[in-house]
């Protein structure tokens, strides 16, 4: 396996613009595509990826499934019933810095919540679900600040070689001003381990064979 | 390698095994989700859902030797001794 790690490219959600990268040597932007840095390592050493995800699930929460893979939620299937996603934040008061969680074989992935618009009855994601994944809302989280935190102290012997964290966690754990250690990579949308995560600070070690 | 052992030793399999035949075994009950596994590797754990994702979407015994193909872990190499 190649082990990619990364993010999205930044921009202000204030406005229309979309991600973009840049080739330096031309000055062309592209929407579509991305930048990437190939890393070969001395024989001896394995790059391994590894995550931080403050969220955890209750098994006996609400099971939410999906008919298709999708950014923009309506319908969805709650304990087998179908129904609005929107209607099921709003009738259950469900905070929406909450991401959504599946386990996936061990980890657990987070999808995060972009808007939920009641007269469209539509929930924007910042990542996809995926039709034949079991979700739910995470548990809630009574200081994000000090959890996240507290996650910290069990990597504090870690040696990452790079790292990102997702601007949620920023905004919501009130990182401003705040370092992580041992982490002090770039805070950015949509960071990469493998695949596109949310609410999650992905890194990456170099390790010995 | 540590996640492999892991995974045989969680799945119960013991002693000198044929590693070729029993690899492809177990990624296919893996895949089919006939048998439970859980580890810290983040990678494994994402390939491996990815895999019974789509063989969930299709399950047919070509898309389960297609999934078993994309298992990197399940090439026929030196790397399992």
């Amino acid at each position: 396996m190649n082990p990619t790690v990364g993010w999205i490219s930044g921009f202000d959600l204030s406005t229309d613009s979309e991600a973009k990268v840049y080739d330096g040597s031309s000055g062309e932007s592209y929407g579509d595509k991305a930048v990437a840095l190939h890393i070969c390592l001395p024989d001896d050493k394995i790059a391994s990826l590894g995550i931080v995800n403050i969220f955890d699930i209750d098994e006996q929460d609400s099971k939410i499934e999906f008919p298709e893979d999708t950014l923009a939620v309506t319908k969805c299937l709650v304990n087998g019933k179908e129904t609005f996603l929107a209607d099921f934040i709003f009738e259950n008061g469900i905070n929406t810095q909450l991401p959504l969680v599946a386990d996936y074989n061990g980890t657990y992935i987070n999808v995060s919540i972009k808007s939920v618009s009641k007269e469209n009855k539509t929930v924007d994601l910042y990542a996809p679900v995926f039709a034949g994944k079991e979700y739910r809302f995470a548990k809630p989280v009574s200081d994000y600040a000090k959890s996240f935190e507290e996650h910290l102290q069990g990597f504090k012997d870690l040696k990452p070689i790079f790292s990102c964290n997702c601007v949620l966690n920023y905004l919501y754990g009130k990182l401003d001003g705040k370092a992580t250690p041992p982490f002090a990579g770039p805070v950015t949308f949509g960071e990469i381990a493998y695949q596109l995560l949310n609410q999650t600070l992905v890194y990456a070690v170099v390790l010995d064979k | 390698m540590n996640s492999i052992y892991t995974l045989m030793e969680h799945i119960g399999i013991q002693g000198r095994v044929n590693y070729e035949m029993d690899l492809d075994l177990i990624f296919k009950k893996l895949i089919q989700k006939q048998i439970t596994y859980q580890s810290d590797n983040l990678g494994l754990n994402l390939l491996i859902s990815r895999l019974q994702l789509r063989y969930s979407n299709n399950r047919t015994e070509e898309e389960l030797e297609r999934c078993l193909q994309d298992c990197p872990l399940c090439e026929r190499s030196s790397q399992f001794g």
